[in-house]
């Protein structure tokens, strides 16, 4: 069978620096690709070659025999490429139907055909099994659903190879459900799916064929039946992962760092109250939509609560802001590194400053050698490489995450909540997360830690609380841990196991 | 994906270096056409002249650094330039014949200008307006205030001693570009090396993350207008001192050559970026085309037209440099 994708030699590099190395690829009709491979090992160059954002350096792509050298994004699109991106390409402010047919909206002499173009709109939705008027505007719906938005468009433009990267990462697990079971339809279809994501089980699942990528070189390439997921792993980072969850070292002291009572914020957070103590590690579980992410803003005062105290280190404050809530050793590191976490276009340096500029002064006066110093040693001892003066836009995600942890580390943070730590960032530099996490515990600092990713919880945290539509709807000590039950818990199906 | 950045300090003085090349190219290019320029008296009257347009560009920069903007520049130097004409004015000023008369009134012109910029901020801070919108609205209502505080009448009659002491010299220098400099000095060290300074550039990058990471938005920006209200106070002072005059409906087209000289210094109007070095480049050109094209007997409009072309070559120059033209951003 001829295939519809195949890529010969593709090298690509950056500034002399070579991120692609003779990647080979191929792709049949009907088969969905995994691709895998730790942050910077080039996924995201091969797919913005192939969508037609970056050109190849050298080597040759065909598209159904013939050959295919997009020279931008629409002349992909014209040869039925489509990528789904993580960040989606959709027009808020218009209509489903507007966006599925933008280019080509049937026309009449008095504007656009209302009728025919709802009509139309319902036939591609239907293709995907959503049932939403098209007359809506995108932004009223979930962000699952607009995936699916964006793959009706790419069906109705005639796609041939559709390209999904990390889509799964914003979506709750029935709305993930419901993406494979499209993908499974696309595949029927005849449609060729390449597939990236850092959640291996699901490639597992999906794929057919898996390639992995390791610094710019196809590591291996095969059926996904000849994988295990140790086994990509290993491709995935060259070495076997010995202790995912590092051991504690410190035992769980007696002060209370942080105290939640009786929080609420209407429609987000209902009467929550919880208790860190230094040192301990206080896991909270829950779906997307649960209210974890409201409660780490009202706990650190970026929202304002409708009633209910926050307690840092036995303090109340009257009035919460962040600036308190740091000066009194809070810290919080948010989901969103891009819009909550970083200054993307200053140094690495600054960002890791950031909240320490005035432990760095005398009288408002920065000692900026000292300053230089401490946060070279910092990320130093946090391996983030590289010169300090580039840009943070410029690092991988997980130095990223690294450096926002440095901004804190260097504080010495009594009670840090953390939400999402490792969410879009490989194994490796998952695993440096988790041992930082430690020797912050080691260290006496109480954390909150927010995840999506159930054995994160369960391999770290000392206690698991479950949140449900904003309340508390249950508490797991380490010992009566039970990734069904805490699951179950989540749902709101606790009949279910 | 990895690519290398030149460091800072490469980038940084390329910033301000195709700026000087730019003002150096000009000067080279307008030399054959009017000689006079090269002259030392010349030099001295573009340099004054570009003194206060430097202190309101300054100003300006804080607002433009936090990602802001202060349209109320007009305003606020009609105010402060009026009442501290009416508290100098030698017959029947406040303090006419008093002592006291100069320093009060250049406490009470700073702090006017302070108080309006701060207020401006916190509005801007506290009520979530658009900086747009809340200066636009200064520069109306402050400058109204001027007008009918005045009549709408030219104050003149200024205390002598102080326009003797504004208008001299000092080691040779007019005591004006002192002022300006030492200025563009504190300007400098207030942005690299304070906190303060740290907390402005965060801001100005990210908001949001500078509020988690415990920045006081509303203490920075409150700050960020109100130094420059400050400055634009500052500028009224030189503007009343040099003219021997205060006017309650000052030009508003000073506004534009204040944000002009920012952005031809490679301030970023979007926030995050501001050189002290390059803003004092950006006056000068300004100043440089004005009154080059004044001396060939140029009209008005063939002044604008030029200062409208250059900041728009030095617009582009910037963004090439950064890889914005002609590429990806």
């Amino acid at each position: 069978m001829k295939p519809l994708l195949e890529c010969r030699k593709i090298r690509k590099s950056f500034a002399g620096v070579r991120v692609l190395k003779d990647v080979d690829l191929e792709l049949a009709s009907g088969q969905v690709l995994g691709l895998v491979g730790q942050n910077g090992a080039g996924k995201s160059t091969l797919m913005n070659i192939l969508g037609g954002v970056l050109p190849p350096d050298d080597g040759a792509m065909l598209l159904a025999g013939k050959p295919y050298a997009p020279r931008n994004p629409a002349q992909a699109a014209a040869a039925g490429v489509r990528i789904v991106h993580q960040e989606l390409n959709l027009f808020p402010n218009l209509s489903v139907a507007e966006n599925l047919f933008l280019d080509r909206l049937p026309r009449a002499p008095w504007g656009i055909r209302r009728k025919t173009l709802a009509s139309q709109a319902r036939e591609l939705l239907h293709l995907v099994n959503l049932e939403r008027d098209p007359r809506a505007p995108v932004e009223q719906l979930s962000t699952g659903e607009r995936q699916l938005v964006e793959i009706a468009k790419a069906l109705g433009d005639g796609a041939q190879l559709i390209v999904f990267d990390e889509p799964t990462t914003s979506l709750t697990q029935p709305e993930a459900a419901r993406l494979f079971a499209i993908i499974d339809d696309l595949r029927g279809r005849g449609l060729g799916v390449i597939y990236i994501s850092h959640q291996l089980d699901d490639v597992m699942r999906l794929a057919d064929d898996v390639l992995v990528l390791r610094d710019g070189v196809r590591q291996a390439c095969g059926p996904a039946s000849v994988f295990t997921i140790p086994l990509l792993i290993q491709h995935m980072i060259g070495r076997e992962l010995d202790h995912v969850y590092p051991e504690r070292g410190a035992a769980i002291g007696e002060e209370i760092v942080l105290q939640l009572r009786n929080v609420s914020r209407r429609g987000v957070v209902d009467n929550v109250s919880l208790q860190v103590r230094s040192g301990e590690i206080l896991g909270i579980a829950g779906m997307l939509g649960a209210g974890r992410s409201e409660l780490a803003r009202l706990a650190f005062g970026l929202d304002p609560l409708d009633a209910g105290t926050v307690l840092f280190s036995g303090e109340a404050l009257a009035l919460l802001t962040p600036g308190r809530a740091v000066a009194r050793g809070g810290a919080l590191i948010t989901e969103d590194r891009r819009d909550d976490g970083l200054l993307m276009n200053a140094s690495v340096e600054d960002n890791v400053l950031l909240a320490s500029w005035r432990d760095y002064a005398f009288g408002g006066w920065l000692r900026r050698r000292a300053a230089k110093r401490g946060a070279a040693a910092m990320a130093d001892s946090l391996k983030i490489g590289g010169s300090l003066h580039r840009p943070v836009g410029q690092l991988s995600g997980g130095n990223q995450q690294k450096a926002i942890f440095a901004r804190w580390l260097l504080r010495k943070p009594r009670c840090l909540i953390l939400d999402e730590p490792t969410r879009g960032i490989d194994v490796g530099a998952k695993d440096e997360i988790y041992r930082l996490i430690r020797r912050l515990t080691d260290a006496g600092t109480g954390i909150l830690l927010i995840s999506s990713e159930i054995e994160e919880l369960l391999g770290l945290a000392d206690r698991i609380v479950v949140m449900r539509a904003g309340r508390l709807a249950g508490e797991f000590d380490r010992a009566e841990f039970h990734r069904e039950r805490v699951l179950a818990c989540a749902l709101g199906q606790e009949t279910f196991v | 994906m990895i690519s290398r950045a030149p460091s800072s300090v490469v980038r940084f003085a390329a910033a301000e270096l195709s700026v000087a090349i730019l003002a150096l190219v000009y000067v080279l290019a307008v030399l054959p056409f009017c000689p006079e320029l090269a002259t030392r008296d010349q030099a001295f009257a573009v340099l004054l002249n570009a003194a206060p347009l430097l202190v309101l560009a300054l100003g300006q920069s804080f607002a433009l650094l936090i990602g802001g903007i202060d349209l109320s520049v007009s305003g606020v130097i009609s105010l402060s330039g009026v009442v501290g004409a009416m508290i100098l004015t030698r017959d029947d000023g406040a303090l006419a014949d008093s002592s006291l008369a100069i320093p009060v009134a250049l406490l009470v012109m700073l702090l006017i200008g302070g108080v309006a910029g701060a207020t401006q901020g916190a509005a801007v801070a506290y009520w979530e307006l658009p900086a747009f919108i809340v200066t636009m609205c200064g520069m109306m209502a402050l400058g109204g205030v001027a007008v009918w505080l005045t009549g709408g009448e030219r104050l003149g009659g200024l205390s002598l001693p102080l326009l003797d002491a504004m208008q001299g010299d000092w080691l040779h220098v007019p005591v004006m570009l002192w002022i300006a400099a030492a200025l563009a000095i504190v300007c400098h060290l207030l942005l690299q090396h304070t906190v303060l300074g740290k907390h402005l550039y965060a801001v100005g990058h990210n908001a949001r993350a500078a509020r988690v990471a415990g920045i006081s938005l509303g203490r920075v920006t409150c700050f960020a207008y109100g130094a420059a209200g400050t400055c634009s106070a500052l500028a009224a002072l030189l503007y009343t001192c040099r003219t021997e005059s205060a006017t309650p409906s000052f030009a508003r087209e000073i506004l534009l050559d204040a944000i002009g000289a920012a952005v031809i210094g490679g301030v970023s109007l979007s926030g995050g970026r501001v050189s002290v070095v390059g803003i004092v480049c950006g006056a000068l050109l300004i100043t440089l085309v004005g009154n080059s094209l004044t001396l060939l007997n140029l009209d008005y409009w063939h002044v604008l037209m030029a200062k409208g072309g250059v900041i728009l070559v030095a617009a582009l120059l910037d963004a090439a440099r950064r890889g914005v033209v002609g590429g990806r951003a």
